[in-house]
């Protein structure tokens, strides 16, 4: 490839689905609906791979209007954003295929496929984005496809959840702004490489730090950490499935995301406090999903604790704070995406079978004994037991915790171990309440069609293939782990060698030179 | 000025986190409305106040920050358009619930999801997709367990 289309290339996952959502919104019929907007998922897919394939050794920027990169806007894709961009893209893939398989007549009227082709622009742009208040832009074109998505169709449970989903999400928009603005106030720039460069500059500051922390609150409200979290479990069961499954295996992402990159590459002066914070937010966030998974009687409900679990292992990894602790949260951060997309894709196919949301519909192993493997299989990776890729990735986990040598480390490791068992626990007892046992005949069993099946089938495999190549996966976010270990490689990819020559920030009492004259 | 301007942005901000506090769902929008308000402000201070000092080139200098009004126009392009959703949200929930109590749209983990609250919802704005009552039957049952094995 040459250098243009090259850098050309972190736009493309963007534009592909901005640009295709847009057609969707001219009428046309539900057949040409349909494949265009599997066509811009597949298509969003081949570019993030491109763009895996492209940043194995280099950062990959896009310079808006052709700008240098810390005056003009840029679009800079390193290892890890990438990552995260494939990831969201095959998500989109099968979204995209359940929607498809599943018709909702009033919903698709009103444009839920353009709308949902608007989500993945925002999430890929929030993961290519170079700078911090495009990060906003991002998440809010993120956010306001998804607002749309949660209350459209209007049932009661989806506007009373979606009310307060929105608002809470708008509270946190709102504190980003204020960082966003105290981040320029302090350091007089935005892009992310320069940013790690001054801070670097400046050393360990008490005002950066507090920057820090204001953004890991705001990326804690994003991602549903534990006291902040509280929106998640209502929020997700209320959409459709298909919808459903995305927003559980992506949007909670895109925070822990931030926090990373925020974290590694750009504010890594003063780990100290931003760590503790994380263990200890991680460390009861997943008690309180395993716990909440136990307490519910709802399929997507059980899932969506188990999401906010997942979003405490990652919390925990990243504020160990070591390489290894990176590398195994990376690691954990592809299989969770992946088990929890097959989860919820299961969870649509069994509430369509058994016509409840309800989880104790007993004995459909006697009609869909595929799915019950399939969730045998997820719900052991989802606890974290061999022989799945969940295993590898928490062994690697609680290693690092275990390296991590502080009495609060002991403590979160001690609560990750625990919350996992009490998750094998919910999900065992959804197995035996739903599949085990012998079906009462009073109770009504639909037929699931085979193309509304066959998504949960493909992603199961998905996170079997995972197990399977769990050698490669570790070694890719080792790599990755690496990379963002020094934040080095990407403030030259992004800023280049040449020495940069700024002006100072005018402060607005310059003395002006007096005009020549009298 | 940094001062009057910290005081009014405490002010914006404290007004709108009480509204945001309260149970009717036009004082919520309010309370967000402000806040958001307090926020631009905000920064819009990060520039360094002077009335004498400019943002445009055109004019005569010293000049202040011009980028951080950049931010603010953005930032206020994406609260109205926030907002107008957040409206439109509220004004549906009223339709649909028949109230604009939040407190009274109940907490969802512990009850039947598709449940009335309580409260008679407006007839002409009933939710499009009523959940369909199909309980199906023993023959039916039969041939599938036939058909899926």
């Amino acid at each position: 490839m040459n250098g243009v289309l090259l850098s050309a290339l972190p736009l493309a996952p963007i534009l592909t689905p901005l640009g295709l959502g847009l057609l969707l919104l001219l009428p046309m019929r539900r057949g040409w609906r349909v494949s265009l907007a599997l066509a811009s998922a597949l298509l969003t897919l081949v570019f993030a791979l491109l763009l895996m394939n492209a940043t194995l050794g280099s950062v990959l920027v896009s310079e808006l209007g052709g700008w240098k990169a810390p005056f003009g806007i840029v679009m800079a894709a390193d290892r890890l954003g990438s990552f995260m961009s494939t990831l969201a893209a095959v998500c989109g893939v099968f979204t995209v295929w359940l929607m498809a398989a599943q018709p909702d007549p009033v919903r698709e009227r009103h444009h839920s496929f353009a709308l949902t082709s608007f989500l993945f622009a925002g999430v890929q742009l929030s993961f290519l984005t170079g700078d911090l208040f495009n990060l906003f832009v991002a998440f809010e074109v993120m956010l306001v496809a998804s607002y749309a998505l949660t209350v459209l169709g209007s049932t009661r449970e989806q506007l009373r959840e979606g009310f307060r989903y929105i608002v809470m999400n708008l509270s946190a928009s709102a504190l980003l702004v204020v960082a966003c603005g105290l981040t320029y106030g302090t350091l007089g720039t935005l892009n992310f490489a320069h940013l790690a460069q001054r801070s670097a500059a400046l050393g360990p500051n008490t005002t950066v730090t507090a920057v820090g922390v204001l953004l890991l609150i705001v990326f804690a409200a994003k991602g549903a950490l534990f006291p902040l979290g509280f929106w998640l479990p209502g929020t997700y069961p209320a959409v459709p499935p298909a919808t459903g499954a995305f927003f559980a295996a992506v949007l909670t992402k895109v925070g822990l995301y931030a926090l990373i990159r925020v974290f590694t590459t750009v504010f890594n002066q003063d780990p100290e406090l931003p760590n503790t914070l994380l263990l200890m937010l991680g460390a009861v966030t997943m008690l309180y999903g395993a716990l909440g998974a136990v307490s519910q009687r709802e399929w997507r409900r059980i899932l969506s604790f188990t999401v906010v679990g997942s979003v405490g292992y990652l919390a925990f990894g990243l504020g160990l704070n070591s390489p290894d602790a990176l590398r195994a949260s990376l690691a954990y951060l592809a299989v969770s995406v992946v088990v929890t997309l097959a989860m919820f894709l299961i969870a649509a196919v069994a509430e369509r079978a058994s016509g409840t949301r309800l989880v104790r519909a007993r004995g459909f192993i006697e009609f869909l004994p595929l799915l019950a493997a399939c969730f045998l299989l997820c719900a052991l990776t989802v606890a974290g037991l061999p022989p799945s890729a969940g295993f590898v990735a928490k062994f690697d986990l609680v290693r690092a915790g275990l390296e991590g040598g502080t009495t609060l480390a002991y403590v979160a490791t001690a609560s990750a171990l625990l919350s996992s068992l009490i998750t094998l626990y919910a999900l065992l007892r959804v197995w035996s309440g739903f599949f085990w046992g012998r079906h009462p005949v009073s109770e009504p069993v639909r037929r699931v069609r085979w193309p509304e099946r066959l998504p949960a089938y493909l992603a199961s495999a998905l996170v079997a293939a995972l197990a399977l190549f769990a050698g490669p996966l570790l070694g890719y976010a080792r790599g990755t782990a690496d990379e963002l270990g020094s934040n080095g490689h990407y403030i030259l990819g992004v800023l280049g060698d040449q020495p940069l020559n700024l002006p100072d920030r005018p402060k607005g009492d310059e003395v002006q030179e007096p005009e020549d004259g009298p | 000025m940094e001062t009057l301007f910290a005081v009014l942005i405490g002010l914006l901000v404290s007004a709108g986190v009480f509204l945001l506090l309260s149970r009717t769902i036009i004082r919520v929008v309010l309370g967000l409305t402000f806040i958001a308000y307090g926020v631009n402000l905000a920064i819009l201070t990060v520039a360094g106040l002077r009335e004498e000092s400019p943002p445009l080139l055109t004019l005569e200098g010293p000049y202040v920050d011009p980028l951080p009004q950049a931010l603010v126009l953005t930032a206020i392009v994406i609260g109205f358009g926030t907002t107008a959703l957040l409206l439109t949200v509220a004004l549906r929930a009223y339709q649909v619930a028949g109230h604009d109590d939040v407190a009274a749209f109940g907490d969802n983990l512990a009850r039947n999801p598709d449940g009335p609250d309580g409260q008679h919802a407006d007839p002409e704005h009933l939710s499009p997709d009523t959940p369909e009552a199909d309980h199906g039957d023993v023959a039916e049952l039969e041939r599938l367990r036939g058909v899926m094995r």
